[in-house]
Order: C-alpha cells, then sequence, then structure tokens
C-alpha cells in the first residue's frame, strides 16, 4: 500500500482523500504542520507529501526548504497546494525545483490522477 | 506747457554801463593792482636781501678790524690814515663812517661820510659781553638812520679801545636803479591784462547774447529768437525736473521692490518651514538654494550641509542621490516625478519624494529650478502590508470553508458507494463550513464596523438573566453542543446592565462557539454572572482543551491561531477573541482569560456599575 502524506492545519482535506483513495490503495497519514511533518518523514518517509503552505508554526515553504537541505532517506515527490490568487509564492518552489503544485480547491479524483502519474513517473526513473 | 513764466523778470537788472565795459574796467584794475603788489613784494624782498647783506658784511667787517692792532688803525705820522684805507677799500656805498676809540671812549681815529655827524653807541669796557654788537644810532641827519657795528681792540687779552663801523640803514624807497627793474615786472603783468580780458569777453560773449535776449524780452521788446530760447530753456527744465522725479520714482519703486521681495522671501520660508513635509528648492543652476528643518530627520543630515550643493554632492546615501539625478536633470519634462526610499536602509521606513519642475511664469520653456517635497511614507508602508496581510488572511479564512465545502461535495458526487456514515459526516461538514464562512463574513463585517467607529454603542438596560438564557439557548438549537452540559448561573438579585444588547449577543456567541469548538466530548459549558460592589461579571467557563501558556498573551490578537495541533485540528479564523475584546472595550469594559491545558479555559467580561462610572466621570 502506498502512503500519503498530507500536511495541512484543516483536517478536511486529509479525511476526505482518505475516504476517497483508500480504493486505489493509498493510505493517508496526517500532520497538522511542519515539525509534524518531519518528524512523521523521520520516521518512516511516505511515497508522496502533499503540503499546504501557510499553516500555524512551520509553513509549507519552510518545511519544503528542510527537505532540501537536508534530503529525507529516501526522497518522494512533494505537491505544493496553493491557488490562483497566490502565484507569487511559486516562485520559492520553482527556486528549490522538482516540487508540483495543486490547485485549490482540492479535487479527490483530481489528486488521485496525479498521484497516478507521478508513481508512474517514479517507476519509470527507478 | 512752461512752468516758469515769469523768471526772465527776476533775473533782468537793467544796468546803465554795459556789463562788457564794467568787466573791462575791473579787469583793468586788477591788473594795475597786480603789478603794483608784484613791484611792492619785489622791493621789499630787495630791502631785506640788503639788511641782511649789511649785517653780515658789518659783522664781518668789525671782526677783521678788531683783529689788527689798535696801532695799525690809528694814524701816525708820515703815513695815511689805515682806517679810512681800510674802509675805502671795502667800497660799499652804504658804509657811513669808522671810528677807533680807546676803552674809554675817547675817539682815536675817525672817518666819516660828509655831514654825517653820529652818535656813537655808549660800549661799557667792563662789560665784555658787550664789546662785539651792533645798534641803531642817531645819524644827526634828519631821515637818516645808521646801524653802527662795534668790536674790542685787544692787546695781550686786554682791551684798548673799540672799532665802530657805521652803516646807513636801506630804506624803502625806490631809486632810479630800481626802475629797469620794477619795468621789467610789471610790463608783461599789463600786457596779459588785454589778452584776458578778450578771453574773458569771448567766453562771455553767448551770456552776454542771452542776457541781451532776456532784456530785450522784460523790456517787451519783441524777440522771438530771445523767446524760444526761454521757452526751449523752460521746457528742458521741464524734462529735466520730470526726469529727476521718474528717477526718484524709480529708485522708490525699487527700494520698495527690493524690500518687498526681501519681505515676500521671508514669509514663504516661514511658510515653507511650518510645512509638515521637507522641502527643498533647487535654482537655475541645480545648486540647493533652500531647505527647510523637516528634511533633517528624513534625510538624517543637517539641512545646512545641502546648501549651494549639487544633489550629487549632498552628504547623504549614494543610493537615494542616484536615484533622484535622473528626476532633477532637464531630461525628466515637464512632469512630477515620484519615488521612494528607505533613510538608512530601513526596510521598514519609507520616504517618499515628489520632484516638481519649476518654470517661469511666462515662458514654459525655461526651467527655473526644481522643487523637492519629502513626506515619511512610513505610516502607509506599514498600513499596505498590515492591508496586504489582513487581505492575505480573510482570503485564507474564507477559501478553507469554500475549499472543504467544494471537497466534500466532489466526495457526495464521485463516491456514490459511501456508507451511510461517512455521507452524513460530509454533509454535516457542508453545513459547518457554511456556517462557518458565514459568522467569519459576520465577525469581518462587524470589526470592520467597529474599526471603522461607524458602530455606536447602543446602551439599554438588560436583564442578564434572560440575555445569558437566550444565548445559550441559541447555542443549543443550534445542535453543536450535542453531548456538552450547558449551565446559565445568574443570581435573581442581579439588577438590570446597561449593555448593547445586539452587540453584547455576537461577544458572548463568539465566546461560546469557542466554548463548544475546544471542548471536550462530554464536557461543560458554564455561562455565568456575577457582581461586586463595583462591578458586573460575565464568565463563559468551558472543560475544553484549554490555551498553552506561550499562547494566552497572543489569544486577543487579530488573527492569531494556536499552533497547536489539537486546536488546529478544531478549526476556528482567529477572529472570535478578538471581536469580542472589541466589543468588551466599547463597553469600557475588561476582558480577561485564564486557561489550563487539559481542564479548560474560563473567559470574564468586567463592566463598572453604573454608579461606579457616574462617579469616574
Amino acid at each position: 500500500m502506498k502512503r500519503l502524506l498530507v500536511v495541512d492545519d484543516e483536517p478536511h482535506v486529509a479525511r476526505v482523500l482518505r475516504v476517497s483513495l483508500v480504493k486505489d490503495g493509498w493510505s493517508v497519514e496526517v500532520a497538522c504542520n511542519g515539525h509534524e511533518a518531519l518528524q512523521a518523514i523521520a520516521t518512516n518517509p511516505p511515497d508522496v507529501m502533499i503540503t499546504d503552505i501557510q499553516m500555524p508554526g512551520m509553513g509549507g515553504e519552510e518545511l519544503c526548504r528542510q527537505l532540501r537541505s537536508t534530503p529525507p532517506a529516501r526522497p518522494f515527490p512533494i505537491l505544493v497546494m496553493t491557488s490562483m490568487t497566490a502565484r507569487d509564492q511559486r516562485s520559492w518552489a520553482q527556486e528549490l525545483g522538482g516540487i508540483e503544485f495543486l490547485e485549490k480547491p482540492v479535487s479527490p479524483r483530481r489528486v488521485a490522477a496525479i498521484l497516478t502519474q507521478l508513481i508512474a513517473r517514479e517507476k519509470n526513473n527507478a | 506747457m512752461n512752468r516758469y513764466p515769469n523768471w526772465p523778470l527776476i533775473l533782468v537788472t537793467p544796468a546803465k554801463t554795459s556789463s562788457s565795459d564794467r568787466i573791462g574796467l575791473l579787469v583793468l584794475l586788477a591788473g594795475l593792482l597786480a603789478a603794483v603788489l608784484v613791484a611792492f613784494l619785489a622791493v621789499r624782498h630787495q630791502n631785506d636781501e640788503r639788511s641782511r647783506e649789511m649785517l653780515e658784511q658789518g659783522t664781518r667787517l668789525v671782526k677783521a678790524l678788531s683783529a689788527i692792532p689798535i696801532d695799525g688803525l690809528t694814524p701816525s705820522a708820515g703815513r695815511p690814515n689805515p682806517l679810512a684805507a681800510v674802509l675805502r677799500a671795502h667800497g660799499s656805498a652804504d658804509l657811513a663812517y669808522g671810528l677807533v676809540t680807546d676803552s674809554q671812549g675817547k675817539s682815536l681815529s675817525e672817518v666819516a661820510a660828509p655831514g654825517l655827524n653820529p652818535t656813537p653807541l655808549p660800549l661799557a669796557a667792563d662789560k665784555p659781553a658787550e664789546w662785539f654788537g651792533h645798534g641803531p644810532i642817531d645819524s644827526g641827519v634828519a631821515g637818516l638812520q645808521l646801524i653802527e657795528f662795534h668790536g674790542p681792540l685787544l692787546r695781550d687779552g686786554h682791551l684798548e679801545g673799540f672799532v665802530r663801523i657805521g652803516f646807513r640803514e636801506p630804506s624803502m624807497g625806490l631809486s632810479a636803479s630800481q626802475l629797469p627793474f620794477l619795468a621789467g615786472l610789471a610790463l608783461p603783468i599789463l600786457l596779459l591784462v588785454p589778452l584776458f580780458f578778450f578771453m574773458l569777453r569771448s567766453q562771455l560773449s553767448p551770456l552776454k547774447t542771452l542776457s541781451q535776449r532776456v532784456e530785450n524780452l522784460a523790456g517787451g521788446t519783441s524777440d522771438v529768437d530771445a523767446r524760444d530760447v526761454v521757452t526751449r530753456f523752460g521746457r528742458f527744465l521741464d524734462a529735466a525736473e520730470k526726469r529727476i522725479h521718474e528717477l526718484e520714482a524709480t529708485r522708490g519703486d525699487a527700494d520698495t521692490s527690493i524690500k518687498l521681495l526681501g519681505y515676500k522671501k521671508a514669509k514663504i520660508e516661514s511658510a515653507l518651514e511650518t510645512l509638515p513635509e521637507g522641502i527643498i528648492v533647487l535654482g537655475e543652476s541645480a545648486l540647493t538654494v533652500f531647505a527647510n528643518a523637516k528634511v533633517g530627520p528624513l534625510l538624517g543630515i543637517d539641512p545646512a550641509t545641502l546648501l549651494h550643493k549639487g544633489v550629487t554632492e549632498w552628504p547623504i546615501d549614494g543610493a537615494i542621490t542616484r536615484l533622484l539625478a535622473p528626476l532633477l536633470s532637464d531630461e525628466s519634462g515637464p512632469h512630477t516625478h515620484n519615488t521612494d526610499f528607505q533613510p538608512g536602509g530601513d526596510e521598514n521606513r519609507r520616504v517618499s519624494v515628489w520632484v516638481l519642475p519649476l518654470f517661469a511664469p511666462r515662458d514654459t520653456t525655461r526651467r527655473l529650478g526644481s522643487l523637492l517635497v519629502l513626506r515619511e511614507t512610513t505610516d502607509q508602508l506599514l498600513a499596505g502590508r498590515a492591508r496586504d496581510e489582513f487581505i492575505a488572511h480573510v482570503a485564507h479564512e474564507m477559501k478553507t470553508p469554500l475549499a472543504n465545502i467544494s471537497l466534500y461535495g466532489e466526495l457526495l458526487r464521485d463516491e456514490p458507494g459511501l456508507p451511510d456514515e461517512t455521507r452524513i459526516e460530509a454533509i454535516n461538514t457542508v453545513c459547518d463550513e457554511a456556517e462557518r464562512a458565514a459568522g467569519l463574513i459576520n465577525n469581518l463585517l462587524n470589526i470592520s464596523r467597529i474599526e471603522a467607529g461607524s458602530i455606536v454603542i447602543d446602551r439599554q438596560w438588560v436583564r442578564l438573566a434572560d440575555l445569558l438564557n437566550d444565548c445559550m439557548e441559541h447555542l443549543s438549537h443550534g445542535g453543536h453542543a450535542h453531548g456538552l452540559q450547558l449551565r446559565v448561573k445568574v443570581p435573581p438579585e442581579l439588577p438590570p446592565v446597561e449593555l448593547d444588547k445586539d452587540m453584547m449577543r455576537i461577544a458572548l456567541n463568539n465566546l461560546l462557539t469557542n466554548a463548544v469548538k475546544y471542548n471536550r466530548p462530554d464536557g461543560e459549558i458554564i455561562l455565568s454572572a456575577e457582581e461586586s460592589d463595583e462591578r458586573i461579571i460575565i464568565s463563559v467557563q468551558d472543560s475544553g482543551i484549554g490555551i498553552a501558556a506561550d499562547d494566552l498573551p497572543k489569544v486577543f490578537d487579530k488573527f492569531y491561531r494556536s499552533g497547536d495541533r489539537e486546536a488546529v485540528s478544531r478549526g476556528g479564523h482567529g477572529l472570535g477573541l478578538y471581536l469580542a475584546r472589541q466589543i468588551v472595550e466599547m463597553h469600557q469594559g475588561q476582558i480577561g482569560l485564564v486557561s489550563q491545558p487539559g481542564q479548560g479555559t474560563r473567559v470574564t467580561l468586567s463592566f463598572r456599575k453604573p454608579h461606579v462610572l457616574l462617579r469616574a466621570a
């Protein structure tokens, strides 16, 4: 079973994705900010991570920078949830590189399709 | 118009003789007088010379004779009188007599001009200081004055006699020998007199003509030329006087203008000093001619250091001068330019500069300089940042419930085989999020109205038991407080309180919403009121997850949300406590919060009783 880590202070995204993706063989774990995400990644890196940007404590940008400066034992694709009105926030993600964007509001079907593509790409790269 | 119609009458004084005759006579008399004066001075000078010469001759002659032994000066048998020989040898025409006496005054030898009978000066043999000398003596002839010179005759240092020489005293009279000399002096003078007279006459001729014409005019004689001259002269005087008046007026205007300009300059500078903005004026040569005191703190320098310098020479940050220099050049065009800079590179400060070209009033192609207006716009900068942050917060808070509604809506639409439990949860979440969005909008509107000052507290007497029970019933009917124990505790004797009922209901609903949101599933909410001597205290107490001590100082800040995982998982938009505080403070009340993580939170609203308010007023 593939593991998806959802980092968001709002619990609903993770709840819905858990319900929606379970039939596709995904297990969904939740972290409500960057600190919790880093702990979860240190314990057991996920196959894919979806993170919000604006969160109490450590936000999504800082989380990604730390993952780039201190890469995990096993690298994984990162999806950043962003919106049309926050295009200026994409600059740091482009600077870091290797980060995909997920437009809000998040659609479970869209997420499922993206995850499928990412896993396929990972297999090809491997 | 001639302003001097009568002046010829004033000037004219008719004379019996012509002025030319009078002048000629005067010149002749003056010439004669000058000749006589010159002759008198010449003769007098000549006499003075003769007297001085006689004095020297007499003294020298006496001294020479004193050196001869007395025997050498007295006659003896067989030889001529030596004294006569000496005097004859001297040959002076003024020599009158010679006399040798013994020490007692007895004559030993005497030589005298014919007719003279001089009376020698008495000499004392016992007064050596008087042995040499001279003095006037009587000649015995009327009108002839003699000067006698005398000296001692010594033998072996003893006085044996005196030698005396008499000279005629020079007189002031003219002698025939002096006439050629005097004639030589007088002739050039007398020759110059007519020459001078003709020259003077030639020079005075125009005046004479004018005078004649004026006399003719005054005498009624018809003289067209004279009248013309008078008229033109009068016009000339008029024009000259007018011109003088004009020049005086022009000078007066210039003085006034200078004073006025000075006054205006001082007034303008004073006005520029009172402006809240920094003002710099650059002249036509792009040098600073004025900088008011406000420039100092904006640029961090003494404004006087800018004077008489171009912008590139200003002692300020080079980045600022590079920013301003293009705006001050002639190529910058006729438009106003605006730019900003951060003094000292401080990101939290901003100074805005407007550069206005100054043109000549009637020639917009001629640039007279530039005006720089500097204003501290840090407040606008910070306000802009705060506004941007606020909008970002609001957008985020608004999008979150909408995104959740969309998320669950898609789930319900795309997953028809969802278990009932999941479906009900999804539907409830959609309803909750819609209510959350509505609550957020309401809170934002209320905060906006409060911060804008557009809400006026409408106080009315409120029974707290009714208000608190209404709020709790509203909470209960909403279904959100399912499983929680809700209690209202209000003493029956609690007096009515003067509050804005609607606003207080908003504050209490926010506090109760938090009490539900952060409570434990079987928890308790107590809404109570009590009174002390001076205050009425309303409190909302829950038995929920509580608030960490680190978060307590910030919980009333706008948009503040705890980073605690449990708190984050329960949502919230960070406006409820902020809005409650605003409402309480509008009532001159106080809001407080105590909390224990894991045990619950108690929020208290405290208001002073009416009599305390009156006493304070």
